[in-house]
C-alpha cells in the first residue's frame, strides 16, 4: 500500500516536467507546423544554465532559474526569426533546419561544459518531506512541482482568458481566418515559440538539481514530448497535459510494478496505437472540410 | 468607402486564375459576382482582402495602393473577408470568436457596443455566446463568420458563398441580414454561386468566367440576360 | 637471475617515474622535447573520449599524459639499446564500432603504435578479427572480452567484474547481520550484466539471499520508482553493478531513507553524490576504486610509482576528471614498458611472449594469469584487489581482497550465475 501510494506520489512529481517539457513542442507545432527537434535541447540550455551559473559560479538558485528562462526563450526567437519565418511555407525546412540547431546547441554544450562526466548539480533545497512515516517526497522535487504546476496554471489561464491567448488559439486553428481578423501571424508564431521557449528553459532549470546534465539530456525529453504530443493529440494544448499526467502515472506505475525498459517500450505501443485508432490523439479533433 | 480594382492578374503555380479584372465599387454600393466553380470569384475576394498576392495589377481602397499589404494589415483598413466554408475558430466559443474579430482594437466600451449590435442583428448568437463554435449548426456558424467579421467595424464587407449548404430559409434570413448592414453605409462585396439569391439582394452584378470579367451591368438587367438565365439562373 | 635483474631495472625505472613525477609537478613545467634527439615510441589509446563513456576514456588518457611527460622528463625510456621518447596517440571513438575499427587502423596504420589501449566491450569485440590478424597487442579494461582466440589482447590491470567479490566479501565478513540484498544496474551485456552475475555469485557464497534484481534500460531519466519499487522489498543491502547511474540512484536512496549497506562496483565523483545527498549518507558506502591520495597504497606489495604524486598532479591539471580509469591506462602503460624492456623489444610477439613467460606483478600485489576458466584464454592478469569505503567522506582502501583464492574456491558458482544470465562462457 505504501509502495502505492509513494509510486502516484513519484507519477505526478514526474508529469510536472513531462507536461513543461512537452508543451512548448505543441505550441510550436500548433501556431507554426514545425516539428522543432532542437526543442529538447532547449531543456537542456536551461539545465545547463544553472549547472554553469548557479553550481559553478555561485549565483543564487532561483536568479539563475530566471536567467535560464530569459536565455532560452531568447534562443527561441532567434529560432523563429532566422530560420522559421524564412521557412514559413516549408514545414520540411524548418524541421531541418531545427535538427541543425539540436546539434550546434549540444556543440555548445559540450564547448562550454566540456566532455567526461555528467554535470551534477547539488539541490538548493536539501532534505525531504515524510508525510506518515512513509511517503517521501523531497523538498527540491516539491519546488519543482509547484512551480511547473504554477507555469501551466498560468499558461492555462493565459489561452483561455486572455484576448492574446485566444488569438494564439485561432491562428494554430487556422492561420489564413486569424490573418482576416487582423491577427499577425509572425507575431503569433513569436509568442507561441517564446512562451514554448520559456517553459523548456524552465523545465530545465527545474531539472537541473534532479538529473544527470550532459549535452545529450535533450534525447529523452523530446522522445517523452513526442509521445506526450502524439497521444494528446497534436496540437491540442489540453490533451498535451492531459496526456503529460496520464504517461507520467503510467511510466512511473509500469517501471515500478514491472521495469522501465517494459515502461518505455508499453509508451511507444501506446503512441502507435493512438496513431492507428484514433490519430487526432484523445483530445484531438477530426479535422472535417 | 471606394474599391478600386485595375487589371488584376493572379497566377496559382503558373496557372493564370485571374487575367487582368478590373473594377470599381462606389462607397455604399453592394455588388455580387457571379460564376461558375473556378471562374476566379474567390480567388477576387482572396486577393483584395491580401490571403493572395497579385502577380501585376492593383488595388486601391480611396485612392489608397492596399495590394502589397499584409492580410492583417489590410483588416485595419477597414476591409473585413467572410472566408468560403466559415472559417470559424471551432474549439473557441462563440464570444471569444467575436472578441477576435475585434482583434485589432483595444477600446472594450466601443467593443461591447460592437457586440451588442452583431447580437442584436443574429439573437441567436447571444443565446450560445459560451458555447464552443464547433457545437452550432452551419447557420449559425455562417452568422458567428459574418459576426465575427463585423466586429472589425468593416467599411468594405467580401463575402464568399454565405449561402452555401444552407437551409433556404436560413439563406433568406442571412440575405436580409446583409441587406440591412449595406443599408447602415457598408460597402458589400458578395460573392455567390446561388446567382438567383445574390442578384436579388444586389445592385450591381459582375458575371466572370475564366478569370475574366465578361460582363457587368445592373442587377435586374443581368437577371434578364439571356446567357446570365441559360448559364447561372438554370431557366 | 634474469628475473632478479628484472626486478633491478623495474624498480630502478619506477623510480625513475616517480622522481619524475615529483620534479615536473614541483616545477610546473614539462621539457619540450623538441630539444630531444631520441627516436619517438608511439603507444595508442583507442577509447571514448567524447559521449556517455567519455568518463571512462579521457581521464585514463589524462593519466597516461602524466606519465609519458615525467618519463620524457627524465629522458625517455631504453628498450634494446635504443631511447624512446613517449608519445601517446589517441582516437576518440565515442564508443562506436564502426569508428573504434577505425581508430585502430588510424592508430597503428598512421601513428605506427605498437600497443593500443582500450575500454573494452562491443569496440574491443569490433577490432579484434583485424587487431589479431595483425597481431597487434591491445589491451582491454574487461577481461571478459577474452576468447579463446584473442592471442594478442590482455587485460593487465582491472579484473572486471571478477574484483567485486573482495566487498561482498569485505561486508559479509563486517556485517554480519545484513541478509538479503537487491541488485540495480543497467542491462548491458558488458558492464552490467557481467557485474550482476559476478555479484549474484559472491552474494551465494557469503550467504546473502538476492531478493530482487532490477536490470533496467539506458533512457531512464527517473530513478525514484525502479528504487521505490526494490526498497519495497526491504533489503539489507543495496547493490549496484556497474552502474552507469550511480548519482541519481544514490539521491534516491537517500531521499526515500535507506539506511542499510550500499555496495557498488564503482563511486566515480563520489563528492557530487555527497553534495546531492549528505556525508553522512554516504559514509560507509563500499566499492572497489580507491583515491591514489590513500596512504593504504604507500604499502609493500603495491607497485604504482608514487601514486600521491600521481594523483595530485592529476588533479591539478584536472580537478574534477578524477574516475575509476585515471591510474588503470596509465598502469597497463606501465606494466607494458617493462615487459617490453626486458624482452629487449617494442614488438607486440616479443613482448607477449615475454609477459606471459614471466611472472608479473600485479599492481596491489599478486599477479596470476587466469580467465582460461571462464573465456577461455590465460590473458587476465589478476592479484589482489582494494575494498574501499568511504570513510569521513573519503574514499579509503580497507583492505586488499583475495581475487585468486576466491575464484580459485568459487569458480564453478560464479559460472552458473554468467550462464543463467545468458553471457558468453567456455
Amino acid at each position: 500500500m505504501d509502495l502505492f501510494i509513494q509510486t502516484i506520489v513519484n507519477g505526478i512529481i514526474q508529469s510536472g516536467f513531462y507536461a513543461l517539457a512537452s508543451i512548448g513542442l505543441v505550441l510550436v507545432f500548433g501556431v507554426m507546423r514545425v516539428v522543432n527537434f532542437a526543442h529538447g535541447e532547449l531543456v537542456m540550455v536551461g539545465a545547463y544554465t544553472v549547472w554553469l551559473v548557479h553550481a559553478q559560479h555561485g549565483a543564487p538558485y532561483l536568479f539563475t532559474v530566471v536567467l535560464a528562462i530569459i536565455l532560452v526563450t531568447g534562443i527561441g526567437l532567434v529560432m523563429e526569426r532566422f530560420l522559421f519565418r524564412p521557412m514559413m511555407n516549408d514545414p520540411l525546412g524548418g524541421l531541418i533546419c531545427s535538427i541543425g540547431v539540436l546539434f550546434i546547441l549540444q556543440v555548445i554544450a559540450t564547448y562550454v561544459g566540456g566532455e567526461g562526466p555528467s554535470k551534477q548539480v547539488p539541490p538548493p533545497f536539501e532534505g525531504t518531506m515524510v508525510i506518515m512515516d512513509s511517503i517521501r517526497i523531497p523538498y527540491q522535487r516539491l519546488f519543482s512541482i509547484c512551480v511547473s504546476a504554477a507555469a501551466l496554471v498560468t499558461l492555462w489561464y493565459f489561452l483561455t482568458r486572455s484576448t492574446l491567448g485566444w488569438a494564439v488559439r485561432a491562428v494554430s486553428m487556422d492561420r489564413e481566418a486569424a490573418a482576416l481578423q487582423g491577427i499577425s501571424t509572425v507575431r503569433i508564431s513569436m509568442v507561441a515559440i517564446g512562451v514554448g521557449a520559456a517553459m523548456a528553459g524552465l523545465a530545465g532549470a527545474l531539472m537541473a538539481p534532479l538529473t544527470n546534465i550532459n549535452p545529450h539530456m535533450g534525447h529523452n525529453v523530446i522522445i517523452t514530448a513526442f509521445i506526450v504530443t502524439i497521444v494528446g493529440g497534436i496540437g491540442s494544448l489540453p490533451g498535451a497535459v492531459i496526456a503529460a499526467v496520464l504517461y507520467a502515472l503510467f511510466h512511473t506505475f509500469v517501471t515500478t510494478y514491472f521495469s522501465g525498459t517494459i515502461a518505455t517500450i508499453s509508451g511507444l505501443l501506446i503512441m502507435v496505437l493512438v496513431l492507428i485508432v484514433r490519430p487526432t490523439g484523445i483530445m484531438g479533433h477530426r479535422v472535417s472540410e | 468607402m471606394r474599391l478600386d480594382v485595375t487589371d488584376l492578374k493572379v497566377d496559382y503555380h503558373n496557372i493564370a486564375a485571374l487575367k487582368g479584372i478590373s473594377f470599381t465599387v462606389p462607397d455604399g454600393a453592394f455588388i455580387t459576382m457571379i460564376g461558375s466553380n473556378g471562374a476566379g470569384k474567390s480567388t477576387t475576394l482572396r486577393t483584395i482582402s491580401g490571403l493572395v498576392k497579385p502577380s501585376a495589377g492593383t488595388i486601391s481602397v480611396d485612392g489608397e495602393r492596399i495590394d502589397r499589404a499584409a492580410a492583417d494589415k489590410i483588416v485595419a483598413m477597414g476591409i473585413s473577408h467572410v472566408p468560403e466554408g466559415r472559417r470559424v475558430f471551432k474549439d473557441l466559443t462563440v464570444i471569444e470568436n467575436l472578441y477576435l474579430g475585434a482583434f485589432i482594437y483595444k477600446d472594450q466600451d466601443r467593443i461591447d457596443r460592437d457586440l451588442d449590435e452583431v447580437y442584436s442583428h443574429f439573437p441567436r448568437l447571444r443565446e450560445r455566446s459560451s458555447q464552443q463554435a464547433r457545437t452550432l449548426s452551419g447557420g449559425e456558424q455562417q452568422m458567428l463568420s459574418i459576426g465575427r467579421a463585423l466586429m472589425s467595424r468593416p467599411k468594405v464587407l467580401l463575402l464568399d458563398e454565405p449561402s452555401l449548404g444552407l437551409a433556404p430559409l436560413v439563406v433568406q434570413e442571412i440575405g436580409e441580414i446583409l441587406q440591412e448592414i449595406n443599408k447602415n453605409g457598408v460597402t458589400v462585396i458578395l460573392v455567390e454561386q446561388n446567382a438567383d439569391l445574390a442578384l436579388r439582394l444586389v445592385d450591381y452584378g459582375y458575371v466572370l468566367e475564366n478569370g475574366r470579367i465578361i460582363m457587368s451591368d445592373k442587377a435586374e438587367n443581368l437577371a434578364n440576360n439571356d446567357h446570365v438565365r441559360k448559364a447561372y439562373l438554370g431557366v | 637471475m634474469g628475473f632478479q635483474l628484472q626486478q633491478e631495472s623495474r624498480r630502478k625505472f619506477l623510480k625513475q617515474v616517480a622522481a619524475g613525477a615529483a620534479t615536473v609537478s614541483a616545477a610546473g613545467i614539462i621539457p619540450s622535447r623538441a630539444f630531444s634527439a631520441n627516436k619517438t615510441l608511439t603507444v595508442g589509446m583507442n577509447i571514448p573520449m567524447t559521449g556517455d563513456l567519455a568518463p571512462w576514456g579521457l581521464p585514463g588518457f589524462y593519466g597516461c599524459e602524466i606519465i609519458a611527460n615525467n618519463i620524457n622528463a627524465w629522458g625517455g625510456v631504453t628498450i634494446g639499446g635504443e631511447t624512446y621518447d613517449l608519445s601517446i596517440a589517441t582516437y576518440d571513438h565515442a564508443y562506436e564500432t564502426d569508428k573504434a575499427v577505425q581508430g585502430m587502423k588510424k592508430l597503428v596504420l598512421e601513428d605506427d603504435a605498437k600497443m593500443v589501449m582500450m575500454l573494452g566491450g562491443a569496440t574491443v569485440a569490433a577490432v579484434l578479427p583485424w587487431a589479431t590478424r595483425r597481431k597487434v597487442l591491445t589491451t582491454t579494461l574487461l577481461p571478459s572480452d577474452i576468447t579463446p582466440d584473442s592471442e594478442y589482447l590482455i587485460a593487465t590491470c582491472e579484473s572486471h567484474p571478477l574484483y567485486n567479490v573482495t566487498g561482498v566479501e569485505y561486508l559479509a565478513r563486517e556485517f554480519p547481520d545484513a541478509k538479503t540484498a537487491v541488485i540495480v544496474t543497467n542491462n548491458d551485456v558488458e558492464y552490467g550484466l557481467q557485474s550482476t552475475a559476478t555479484y549474484q555469485a559472491a552474494f551465494e557464497v557469503a550467504g546473502i539471499e538476492v531478493v530482487d534484481t532490477n536490470l533496467h534500460g539506458f533512457d531512464v531519466t527517473d530513478f525514484a520508482p525502479i528504487v521505490s519499487s526494490v526498497l519495497a522489498k526491504n533489503p539489507d543491502i543495496f547493490c549496484m553493478a556497474t552502474s552507469f547511474y550511480v548519482t541519481p540512484i544514490m539521491e534516491q536512496l537517500y531521499h526515500q531513507g535507506f539506511t542499510g549497506k550500499i555496495i557498488s562496483c564503482t563511486l566515480d565523483y563520489y563528492h557530487e553524490i555527497i553534495q546531492k545527498t549528505s556525508v553522512d549518507f554516504v559514509n560507509g558506502t563500499i566499492f572497489q576504486f580507491p583515491d591514489f591520495d590513500d596512504p593504504a597504497l604507500l604499502e609493500s606489495g603495491i607497485s604504482f610509482p608514487d601514486p600521491a604524486g600521481f594523483d595530485a598532479a592529476f588533479r591539478k591539471d584536472h580537478p574534477n576528471d578524477w574516475s575509476a580509469v585515471a591510474w588503470e591506462y596509465p598502469v597497463i602503460l606501465l606494466n607494458w614498458l617493462e615487459n617490453a624492456k626486458a624482452a629487449g623489444s617494442v614488438e607486440s610477439e616479443a613482448v607477449i611472449a615475454h609477459m606471459t613467460n614471466n611472472k608479473q606483478e600485479f599492481v596491489f600485489g599478486g599477479g596470476d594469469w587466469w580467465g582460461s576458466q571462464l573465456w577461455g584464454l590465460d590473458n587476465v592478469l589478476i592479484g589482489r584487489w582494494p575494498v574501499v569505503v568511504v570513510t569521513d567522506g573519503k574514499a579509503r582502501i580497507q583492505e586488499y581482497g583475495d581475487l585468486a583464492g576466491w575464484l580459485e574456491k568459487n569458480k564453478d558458482v560464479l559460472t552458473k550465475h554468467m550462464k543463467n544470465l545468458g553471457l558468453r562462457t567456455i
